[in-house]
């Protein structure tokens, strides 16, 4: 007396992930404000970000959350169409070309921080 | 699902082929009986179980107090003692072999119930709680109230039967959910199925079964003030009368002592189980003058009697029909914790917090004693020498064992309902055992279950089912109420004739097959007028006052002639009647007093 | 009393051209009258026609879950005067297929509850002429859980539900749940094994409908958390 044999896909360890994820970014989120906003001396302007920035700490840092971001916003997306659209190929679709814009942008974005230099 | 004999269906005429269906055992009704039978004997054979509502609406779960057992989590308890209880309780109309088996296997009953899942309130040792009830005491009545109904805080019945449906799910017992039964198919004194309409789908069905059994339930809906669901019209006993089998002690009708101020919803007896006072409109304790040494914790049919007098004499609060039940002693904690449900209703329905006010109530139709004869092994019997119908069973309300007798307590019915619906379930598997054959079914099993429909769907009269049921209940509750006399009775007697006439000239607006309740409610009107009648006509030959049947024409109970029970049929319009003798074992009749 | 218009929708199996529609009547209403004794009325006095289920009249059946000004609720227990406005619109639950008029299919409510094994289960045999025991404080941990009276309002408001027909629905996970936290039962994997699915446990997106719907006010999304957590902690060993 199985719910749905054939569809079983379980869906915990995407739960748990969602959660952690969330939790990730949060704290980012908050230690880039705090850093951003109050700890920072004097004006905020382009050398006073991109000196961090450059940092290996803050590379690593800003590639993680690009990652965990997209990871979570994409998996968000999904439950959501999931949701709505009960066409399984137009559903794998649209997912399909946002999924494949925001890979693209990923990419971008890791290279762009690897990639980035300030001063010396 | 493979059938279990090789011979073809048998066709019915006026029903397809795929509306005739064949199982072992086929019980009508899904509450504490039904299921309890189900459960029993689903393991060994086919079983299929026949709902006109879904089983978890069953009105079972209306039940809100307890269910009794000598178990003794709380304090000392014997089942001799509970056996006293019952004997006094039904004002010595019980028969004591049945009352000696209800309270001897009351706490394996109870205790399966634990093992089934049921979510009991627990004792500090994590035993199963208890409470006081009305009519049960310590030591043969000598002493105080004792601790007995075995409770799940005020939901007792909703837990045992929600707990039942569980346990019928794990058993992949089949259920035909809405489906309302129409005929009863006994031929030559042998059962051999039911006739059911499909109220959702509509049309008719025929349930061929080696046994049938009957968990119908009671009647209250023929009273204007009742605590029973809609759904309880007493079906079950019309259909047996239109079989041609008797039914017994029809005239003993309980009224609960505190339904809610002109609803009728049940104020659970644990409310005054739990400390609850009874206050008249002068501020009294009243029943300080009709029960001294019990007070608010009587059986019911005296605190109903003495709720009724203090009405009719005036002492209602503000002179209205109602009194109060008074909780606000306890406190807020323990009513919040004990009785949530009864906050919940008292709020919902009357605005009334009980923390902080008393509860209007009155008495309300509650229960039938009386219903269709069995033996103690739930088999249903024909007539005064107790000769069985063949693989025809009934236990719950709508059974007579009897062990209720003139007066239910409170906490016997569910403990009654689930007890011989266990012993239903064991007959019917000894049964089987030995009958493995499939009675013959007659061609015309269902013409007159169709005939019926087709009148209802075409008759063109004036009345409406609505107007006539609401005379009906006005009627049955005014005039066949707590109290009853002779010329009363027969004025309603006079009156039942002239619904019947009206029943035969009305008119229904839904002519549809699907989901026609309209159609339903009208079927289920003509079957309250029908046993109506056996109740009035009972009332009124029995000339004594006994248990909840009270004549104020013939106050004193009259052992000589009436320690015994009713029997009575139905031929068209003549009511005829038989007595079988009251089983007396251990406990001779004594005056009853509390 | 006050005059109180009733817009009701209607639905008729047998008239299938029409299909749903919405149908107006006016009655007196009474103080103290419920929205079911508004109904009975109606049925008894102005049109038999007009379909819906009831039967306990106090709460605790579950028969007459319906929707009524919007929102998820029993008909018995729906003070009409209370509403505080001169027309009521009652329409059946929403998301299930409707039967006739306000009845709507029980189906879904039983196949969501078949599928979580919804029954006591252990290994041990139960001690002969004993009951098992339990604390009063593991046995509190039932309490507004076993209250369940299956009237299907949780799952009715539940957006997961309307968007996924297959979601299992808040009110077989209640249930669920009141096995998973009962201290008598040795097979909780069991009860969820068979949620732990995108149409079961995951398809809820804690959105807190099925409270406001439950008419016994339980909290099924509690619940599912804590058979989140359950299987989480089972997932992680």
């Amino acid at each position: 007396m199985k719910y749905k044999e054939t569809t079983r896909s379980g869906g915990a360890l995407p739960w748990l992930f969602q959660r952690i994820s969330g939790v990730y970014l949060a704290i980012v989120l908050f230690v880039h404000v705090v850093n951003l906003h109050i700890l920072i001396d004097g004006e905020i302007g382009y050398a006073a970000i991109a000196e961090r920035v450059a940092t290996p700490l803050w590379k690593t840092i800003n590639i993680s959350f690009l990652i965990v971001a997209l990871f979570h916003g994409l998996y968000g997306l999904w439950i959501v169409l999931e949701d709505y659209i009960h066409i399984g190929w137009l559903r794998v679709l649209i997912y399909g070309v946002i999924a494949t814009i925001a890979l693209v942008f990923a990419i971008f974005g890791t290279l762009t921080m690897i990639t980035f230099q300030y001063g010396g | 699902m493979t059938l279990k004999d090789p011979e073809a269906i048998h066709d019915v005429e006026g029903v397809g082929i795929h509306s005739v269906h064949r199982h072992d055992v086929v019980i009508i009704g899904a509450g504490l009986a039904g299921m309890r039978a189900a459960v029993e004997a689903s393991g060994e054979f086919d079983v299929a179980v026949i709902s006109k509502v879904f089983p978890t609406r069953s009105h079972s779960g209306g039940a809100q107090g307890g269910i009794a057992a000598s178990l003794a989590n709380e304090e000392e308890d014997h089942w001799e003692w509970h056996m006293f209880d019952t004997i006094k309780g039904s004002d010595y109309l019980g028969d004591q072999d049945a009352i000696e088996i209800l309270v001897k296997e009351a706490p394996t009953v109870v205790r399966e119930f634990e093992h089934f899942g049921c979510p009991f309130s627990r004792t500090p040792e994590g035993r199963i709680a208890q409470r006081k009830f009305g009519g049960h005491t310590k030591d043969f009545g000598k002493g105080g109230p004792v601790l007995r109904a075995c409770y799940a805080v005020d939901r007792t019945g909703h837990a045992l039967l929600h707990t039942l449906y569980e346990i019928c799910i794990r058993n992949e017992v089949r259920f035909y959910s809405e489906f309302q039964a129409m005929s009863l198919i006994v031929r030559d004194g042998v059962c051999r199925g039911v006739v059911a309409w499909d109220i959702v789908n509509g049309g008719m069905h025929v349930f061929h079964a080696k046994t049938v059994m009957f968990g119908t339930g009671g009647y209250g809906k023929v009273f204007k003030i009742t605590s029973n669901a809609m759904a309880n019209t007493g079906d079950g006993l019309s259909l047996v009368l239109k079989a041609g089998l008797p039914l017994e002690d029809m005239e003993f009708v309980q009224f609960h002592p505190t339904g809610l101020y002109l609803q009728g919803i049940l104020v659970s007896e644990a409310v005054r189980g739990e400390g609850g006072y009874l206050i008249n409109g002068k501020g009294e304790r009243f029943m300080e003058k009709y029960a001294p040494s019990k007070m608010e914790l009587a059986p019911r049919d005296l605190v109903s009697r003495s709720i009724q007098t203090e009405i009719n004499e005036g002492r209602g609060i503000n002179g209205e029909a109602y009194v109060h039940v008074d909780i606000r002693h306890l406190g807020e904690e323990k009513i919040m914790k004990q009785l949530p449900q009864i906050h919940e209703l008292a709020w919902k329905f009357m605005h009334i917090d009980c923390i902080k006010e008393p509860i209007p109530i009155q008495p309300t139709g509650h229960y039938s004693m009386g219903g269709i004869p069995t033996n103690i092994d739930g088999e249903v019997l024909f007539d005064g020498k107790n000769t069985p119908v063949k693989g025809f069973y009934a236990a719950g309300e709508c059974a007579c064992v009897s062990v209720h007798g003139g007066n239910r307590l409170g906490t016997n019915s569910l403990l009654e309902a689930s007890l011989f619906g266990r012993r239903c379930g064991k007959s019917i598997i000894r049964f089987l055992r030995e009958n493995r054959d499939w009675p013959e079914l007659p061609a015309d099993s269902a013409k007159g279950a169709l005939d019926e429909v087709e009148w209802l769907l075409n008759t063109d009269g004036t009345e409406k089912v609505g107007e006539i049921r609401d005379d009906l209940q006005v009627l049955m509750t005014n005039k066949c109420g707590i109290f009853r006399d002779r010329a009363t009775l027969e004025e309603l007697t006079g009156d039942l004739k002239k619904l019947e006439e009206r029943y035969e000239n009305i008119k229904i607006d839904d002519k549809s097959e699907k989901f026609n309740s309209d159609l339903l409610e009208a079927s289920e009107l003509g079957h309250m007028i029908e046993f109506c009648e056996l109740i009035v006509a009972g009332a009124l030959s029995r000339e004594e006052s006994r248990g909840a049947h009270s004549r104020t024409d013939f106050p004193k109970r009259d052992d000589e002639k009436w320690l015994k029970h009713t029997l009575a049929w139905k031929k068209g319009e003549e009511i005829r009647f038989d007595y079988k003798p009251v089983t007396i074992t251990r406990f001779q009749p004594q005056e009853r007093k509390y | 009393m006050a005059m109180i218009t009733f817009k009701i929708n209607r639905y008729n199996p047998d008239d299938e051209k029409r299909g749903h529609f919405v149908q107006e009547y006016q009655i007196d209403v009474p103080k103290g009258y419920t929205l079911l004794d508004c109904l009975n009325d109606i049925k008894w006095k102005l049109d038999g026609t007009l379909t819906y289920r009831r039967s306990c009249r106090s709460g605790i059946c579950g028969s007459c879950a319906m929707t009524i000004n919007g929102v998820n609720n029993l008909a018995c227990e729906t003070q009409v005067l209370g509403l505080n406005c001169s027309t009521v619109t009652v329409e059946p639950l929403r998301g299930y297929p409707v039967v006739k008029d306000l009845a709507v299919s029980l189906d879904p409510i039983v196949r969501g509850l078949l599928a979580v094994k919804p029954y006591l289960m252990t290994k041990t045999p139960p001690p002969t002429d004993q009951e098992r025991l339990q604390s009063p404080e593991e046995r509190e941990k039932l309490d507004g859980l076993y209250e369940c009276i299956l009237c299907g309002s949780c799952t009715s408001s539940c957006p997961s539900f309307w968007a996924d027909k297959e979601y299992i629905g808040p009110h077989a996970l209640l249930k669920a749940y009141r096995f998973v936290a009962d201290s008598r039962d040795e097979c909780p994997g069991e009860h969820l094994e068979p949620i732990d699915d995108k149409h079961g446990l995951w398809r809820c997106h804690t959105i807190f409908n099925c409270v406001e719907a439950c008419p016994k006010d339980l909290n099924p999304t509690k619940a599912i958390a804590e058979l989140k957590k359950e299987l989480i902690r089972g997932k992680l060993g």
